[in-house]
């Protein structure tokens, strides 16, 4: 039997309407996908898979994307589209880079952790030094996450010294 | 195979969900191939089995081509994989049987290659994946058996190599230990290193025997003995001397083995071999 191009017939799979059923849901923090937005964030996501070299199956994750990111104070309608086309394209490369080690929802929860506190809604951030220092942790067989789903991870491997309220609060009190 | 490979996607779906611990949505495009490699593989045993068991019942295996024999016997690509699994699992467990009662009585004579290669076996069923990867052979199966194995992979490799491996060990278990080192020891100096078949030695050396009436005694065959079996099997043509080895063969096996058909088709091969290691079919026909 030939194997055909069978990666692609699996690949192909309807998205579009699992997609656009998330605007019920995405609907109360203002967010909403166009018939035409989510062919396009589908057809991202087949060349963002084909990119990575990985195959699909099922629902696969796109609705999960959604549904943990749309309540991002980031995220917002006009950059809605374009930011779940990277995170996608993020999720996949990180996928393969820590070796297929974390469960989609372990690095969901890491994404969306450092998205929303280390990188203030930088995706360059999140991919380039916080997805990138972490993978280098996983890779070398840091296995921590399991604990804690992917959640509170990034300060032990954070090299970069952030707000501290001890000294903002005792820097005030020298003002005063 | 008589199945589209959209009949096989979902089974490859459902596989990758439980290889994940369905946890994952995704999988590398390796891992995937490797996944479906063992759908086909489970597919390929049921209908092997199909296949042999249409042969059992009448008309030759060979009259029927695998479509018909598939058409017949339909089932859902899902239930062929899912009793292919099943057929996969009770290979394993076959085999497993088939070894320990092959360590109960093993000789590997001082050759390290093969007893390498049974002390392997135990490896194999500790990594051998039957859900996930049934077709990984996992071993190198470096001693050579007589059959060829090229064609087999993953739990029907293992098989066959320890179902040689029993019938080489029934055929040098008949003679006693001193003598198949004396005659292992006659073909090489240092056999124990040799990555060659201990049976087709021992074969090669009892028909030579039997060509000169000499018994079986662990004598050496002399170099006017060599000119004697060249002149006897001279008389014949290539076909007809491999044929005279394979008969003296036959009638070995007959009289000291019970008939055993099982080691007869095994050993035919190298009847053919041992007639060309006697320089005869060499001389003649090339």
């Amino acid at each position: 039997m030939s194997k055909g191009n069978w990666l692609e017939l699996a690949a192909d799979q309807a998205q579009v309407g699992k997609v656009l059923e998330m605007n019920q849901y995405t609907q109360k923090y203002g967010l909403a996908l166009s018939s035409e937005d989510a062919q396009m964030i589908v057809a991202e996501r087949r060349s963002a898979l084909k990119e990575q070299k990985r195959v699909e199956f099922g629902q696969g994750i796109l609705p999960q994307l959604i549904y943990e990111f749309c309540d991002s104070d980031y995220i917002s309608q006009d950059n809605y589209l374009e930011t779940m086309v990277r995170l996608q394209e993020i999720f996949y490369l990180y996928k393969n880079e820590t070796m297929d080690e974390l469960t989609d929802m372990e690095l969901i929860h890491f994404m969306k952790e450092q998205f929303e506190t280390v990188c203030y809604g930088d995706l360059e951030y999140l991919e380039e030094t916080c997805l990138d220092i972490f993978s280098q942790a996983v890779r070398g067989g840091y296995r921590g996450y399991r604990q804690t789903e992917g959640r509170g991870e990034y300060s032990q491997f954070d090299e970069v010294q952030r707000w501290d309220p001890k000294v903002y609060l005792e820097a005030l009190k020298n003002l005063q | 195979m008589g199945y589209e490979m959209e009949e096989l996607i979902p089974i490859v779906a459902e596989l990758a969900e439980r290889y994940t611990g369905y946890e994952s949505t995704s999988v590398t495009y390796e891992k995937a191939n490797q996944l479906m490699e063992a759908v086909i593989y489970c597919i390929h045993e049921y209908e092997t089995a199909v296949m042999e068991k249409t042969g059992e019942c009448g008309a030759s295996a060979e009259d029927r081509s695998v479509t018909e024999i598939a058409s017949a016997e339909r089932v859902s690509a899902k239930e062929a994989y899912l009793l292919g699994s099943r057929l996969v699992d009770a290979k394993v467990r076959a085999m497993k049987e088939m070894y320990h009662e092959l360590i109960g009585h093993f000789h590997s004579y001082g050759n390290i290659a093969l007893k390498d290669a049974v002390a392997a076996v135990p490896e194999f069923l500790k990594w051998y994946d039957i859900k996930y990867d049934p077709q990984n052979t996992i071993l190198t199966l470096d001693y050579p058996v007589l059959k060829d194995l090229v064609e087999y992979s993953g739990i029907d490799a293992v098989y066959e190599y320890v179902r040689c491996i029993c019938i080489e060990q029934r055929f040098l278990g008949r003679f006693p230990e001193d003598y198949v080192r004396r005659v292992l020891r006659a073909y090489s100096g240092d056999y124990e290193e040799m990555f060659e078949n201990l049976c087709g030695i021992v074969l090669a050396d009892a028909v030579q025997h039997i060509l000169l009436k000499k018994p079986l005694d662990g004598s050496d065959v002399s170099e006017s003995d060599r000119c004697r079996i060249q002149a006897l099997l001279g008389m014949y043509s290539g076909e007809e001397a491999k044929e005279a080895v394979r008969e003296i063969m036959r009638n070995f096996v007959r009289e000291f083995y019970d008939d055993d058909g099982e080691m007869q088709r095994y050993m035919e091969k190298e009847c053919g071999n041992i007639a060309v290691r006697a320089g005869i079919i060499g001389r003649q026909e090339v």
